[in-house]
């Protein structure tokens, strides 16, 4: 691995988590713009000191210690059983790989943690977003990352099981996309939709994002995070050799436009006109798709996965407004869960593997979308509900009206540009 | 009588358990999904075998997920009604 090259792949996910603030930022409420991307920088400084206090503890790496359960002679490698505050790591250069697994968790689980913001936003208040995204980042992301990436049972399918190489899964479609969509979803069924989003008939009211210039922006800067992502998780965890890298940016590219492109000709056809934030949200969602298999596909296959990623989104986010009742602004749900895990399933139909494992690593994949949505799920939810009861997520009804930027920072993020009329509606 | 949330401990004898039913008995079937691919696994030697219970645990998780949306709708109904009943106005849901 090289190292200097492993580094600056990583020092460019922080764009990602900024891209994805300034999406939600702008598919929301103007008034509430500032509280989203405040709430972006809190879930990043949150998660980066609770992975390093406990998170990194669980997660630990391929090869460190760990608890095991064994069945038979199957050895279930469970959880990690590292140091607490990541004290099994020296920065010396005797474990370099070691500490670079600390820091791309570091960005990865702030990564993770950003996305639930969308769906709960102008309605999730942020002491609630603080709390829910610390226990994400010290139980559900570090339990479902040991699995896949820190020698865990997912990744010793192959192994144990004989199930192709075990789970793959390079840049995290499924340890940081699905596992944040999912708890996104939790979120969102939990708040419940925003005031106003459903009239007395049950029809959903359209809330159109506030500024969609931010949200454009905001893919491309997702783009050069996304691409640093995916590098640095294939080089750290499987060893991707330097001059293989420059495939994965490739496939990156490749799997964003052709669901940005796919997402685009869908809205146009049912629409008349191509909708703006669904083209961005299935931007979005290839970048989600092409994590996992974006060192083992071909080029060929990226665009196979981004336009099935892209294709879809724009009708699993009329399915959860429209007919779920569930208020998702900025499309997380189905975004960053369900793209996530389309494109865990599709690193397993797509990536190279030898001759007649085909079947075994699609098994091992399929197991993979299994525990997300039999551990993972259940377990965001159930946290997030005892949160909901001890402390509530939601904001009170005045601060519905008022939006978050005034309720919770006690200024608006365009304090002299923007009137809401709804403002001054009696109570 | 207009059903309540089961929202608070005082809330508990008054209120329509329906959807907390829902979603609960989904979150089981999640898990239970989850399971039965585990199991399978471990019980299992045959590939074949192993792919179709791996399927089936799949299929009880989309059938929790069914479930759970299934208390979702009737969730967001009964808030609709409810706040039909109360205001006459337009429908929020807030907690």
């Amino acid at each position: 691995m090289s190292l200097s090259l492993a580094l600056f792949a990583m020092m460019l996910i922080p764009f990602a988590a900024a891209g994805l603030g300034l999406i939600h930022a702008g598919l929301g409420r103007s008034r509430s713009a500032a509280h989203a991307l405040l709430a972006t920088l809190c879930v990043l400084s949150v998660t980066a000191i609770v992975f390093v206090l406990v998170g990194f503890t669980w997660t630990g790496f391929a090869g460190g210690h760990s608890y095991s359960a064994i069945t038979g002679d199957v050895n279930w490698n469970w959880i990690g059983a590292g140091q607490f505050l990541a004290g099994d790591v020296s920065f010396d250069g005797a474990s370099q790989q070691v500490a670079m697994m600390l820091c791309f968790h570091i960005f990865a689980v702030g990564l993770g943690g950003v996305i639930a913001i969308g769906a709960g936003a102008d309605r999730w208040r942020l002491g609630a977003i603080c709390v829910s995204s610390a226990v994400f980042a010290g139980l559900t992301y570090p339990l479902f990352a040991h699995w896949v990436w820190g020698g865990g049972w997912l990744a010793q399918l192959g192994t144990t099981f004989g199930l192709g190489s075990g789970m793959i899964d390079a840049g995290g479609s499924s340890a940081i996309q699905a596992a944040g969509g999912l708890t996104a979803l939790a979120i969102a069924c939990l708040l419940g939709p925003r005031r106003g989003k459903y009239g007395a008939d049950g029809m959903a009211t359209a809330i159109p994002g506030h500024n969609i210039v931010l949200v454009l922006f905001g893919c491309v800067l997702a783009l050069v995070g996304w691409t640093g992502l995916n590098a640095a998780g294939a080089m750290i965890f499987y060893s991707v050799a330097p001059g293989r890298v420059v495939l994965v940016v490739i496939n990156t590219m490749l799997a964003a436009a052709a669901a940005g492109l796919a997402a685009l000709i869908v809205t146009r056809f049912r629409f008349g006109k191509p909708d703006a934030s669904l083209t961005a949200n299935g931007w979005v969602a290839g970048l989600v798709a092409s994590s996992a298999g974006c060192a083992f596909v071909t080029p060929s296959a990226a665009i196979l996965i981004g336009l099935v990623a892209g294709g879809v989104v724009p009708y699993a986010v009329e399915l959860f407004e429209l007919k779920l009742f569930v208020d998702d602004p900025g499309g997380s749900i189905s975004v960053h869960a369900g793209a996530g895990l389309w494109g865990t399933l599709a690193a397993g139909i797509f990536a190279a593997v030898a001759p007649g494992m085909r079947g075994p690593q699609i098994l091992a994949q399929l197991v993979g979308v299994a525990t997300l949505l039999g551990f993972v799920l259940p377990v965001a939810y159930g946290a997030n509900w005892v949160l909901h009861k001890i402390m509530p997520q939601r904001v009170d009804r005045d601060g519905d009206y008022q939006g978050m930027d005034v309720r919770e920072l006690g200024a608006g993020a365009y304090p002299e540009f923007v009137v809401h009329s709804d403002e001054f509606v009696p109570r | 009588m207009v059903a309540r949330r089961c929202d608070s401990p005082l809330n508990l004898p008054l209120c329509d358990w329906s959807e907390i039913d829902l979603k609960l008995a989904g979150c089981l079937l999640l898990i239970s999904g989850w399971l039965i691919a585990l199991v399978a696994l471990v019980m299992l030697p045959d590939f074949a075998l192993r792919a179709a219970f791996v399927i089936s645990g799949l299929a009880v998780e989309i059938i929790g997920l069914g479930l759970i949306a299934r208390g979702q709708v009737t969730e967001q109904r009964q808030e609709q009604a409810l706040k039909q009943s109360i205001s006459g106005t337009g429908f929020g849901g807030y907690r």
